[in-house]
């Protein structure tokens, strides 16, 4: 059994093209394990796991969006109350770089002010195949004020402190009150006393109540 | 992972108490917020649900895109009276289009929702035979096994139960 006794929950989102890896990155996060040949992703999944920041137990959920364009209008529902998002691209395919300034306004514009963008460069392992190189995607994270990193969710590298990281600039935005925990769409649920257990709907719709 | 975001009860516990108890947000009262007022899939209900009606209205009919997002949004709709409407939706894009892969996908998850195990597994496996590796599809297909599996051992109980009680009548009315 999983235990329930964390203190926050933080949402999160994980956006980016079609095939830039981010249900790789999530499953090699949650799972610790590599998924080849993955199929675009239908919709959205899901994932959570729980981790510790500055002694205090998180709890991340994550919506792992599907990157092809038809699926646009129905992931964007998913990015209200994100408190972190990581926005992917493919270090080997130009064009999943060019397209970020987009990604970017959406989550700009659908997200709160503090929801916090990290930026993903993953499959860093194939260094032969290259298209952008880490300085320019270096200095648009920077220009736009975003954490940025290189991944490989084949390898592992730096995809667990991709997540992390996150969570430890969520969490200092709410020590130093930039977070509003109270305000609507923060992203983040603070547990005042240990949680039951949560069922992730993965249920029939006749047995699902919501509650209020 | 889960092959499917949760729509209500973990929405519930992210999205803030003021936007839970405030579904009529900006002075407009939807049909689709009352739905489903508390979850993701409720707050853009009301929209795709508008976009999908609007084209009808001034066009004659909807557009694929609009068809599919407001399909969507029924199947996950904690209504089983939407999840029908949204599967027959879904029905009506495969006929049409090229999104086989995911009508057949969100055809078999409305089934599922629906507790008609039979048909959303006819459903999974027609996507199965397109991608046999689909982690979501297996998934679902796994939960649907699972389902059945345990209405088959408490039908089997019932049945067991039943034929005990018939027995002991049997036995009593022989003794008269």
């Amino acid at each position: 059994m999983a235990s329930y006794n964390y203190s926050y929950i933080f949402k999160y989102i994980i956006i980016g093209d079609m095939g830039v890896g981010k249900s790789c990155l999530l499953h090699q996060f949650t799972e610790k394990k590599f998924l080849p040949d993955c199929p675009h992703t239908i919709g959205v999944e899901f994932g959570t796991r729980i981790i510790e920041v500055n002694g205090q137990k998180i709890k991340l959920q994550i919506w792992d969006t599907a990157g092809q364009e038809r699926f646009r209008a129905v992931t964007r529902s998913y990015y209200r109350g994100a408190a972190g998002a990581l926005m992917v691209y493919d270090v080997t395919r130009r064009s999943t770089y060019n397209h970020l300034s987009s990604w970017l306004t959406d989550a700009r514009n659908l997200t709160n002010p503090n929801t916090t963008i990290f930026l993903i460069g993953n499959k860093s392992d194939l260094e032969s195949q290259r298209d952008v190189t880490y300085e320019e995607a270096k200095k648009f994270a920077d220009d736009n004020g975003l954490t940025f990193l290189e991944a490989s969710a084949k390898t592992g590298a730096n995809v667990e402190e991709s997540f992390i990281e996150t969570a430890k600039t969520i969490f200092q935005n709410i020590q130093n009150g930039s977070l509003d925990l109270n305000a609507a769409e923060s992203g983040v649920q603070q547990k005042t006393q240990p949680a039951p257990a949560v069922d992730l709907g993965d249920k029939p719709a006749a047995n699902s109540g919501c509650g209020c | 992972m889960e092959f499917d975001a949760p729509v209500d009860d973990v929405d519930v516990e992210i999205i803030p108490s003021a936007i839970r108890k405030r579904p009529h947000m900006n002075g407009v009262f939807y049909e689709g917020m009352r739905a489903n007022a508390c979850s993701i899939v409720g707050l853009v209900r009301s929209r795709f649900e508008r976009e999908h009606n609007d084209l009808i209205l001034r066009t004659g009919s909807s557009t694929d895109n609009a068809k599919f997002n407001y399909a969507w949004c029924l199947v996950k709709s904690r209504f089983r009276g939407d999840n029908r409407r949204g599967i027959e939706m879904f029905q009506d894009l495969l006929a049409s289009g090229d999104r086989d892969r995911e009508c057949l996908f969100f055809i078999a998850l409305g089934y599922y929702r629906l507790g008609e195990y039979p048909n959303a597994r006819v459903y999974v496996k027609r996507l199965l035979q397109i991608e046999p590796r689909n982690r979501q599809a297996l998934q679902l297909d796994a939960a649907i096994d699972k389902l059945v599996s345990k209405d088959t051992l408490i039908g089997a109980a019932v049945v067991g139960g039943l034929s005990v009680i018939v027995g002991l009548g049997i036995m009593l009315l022989k003794k008269k």
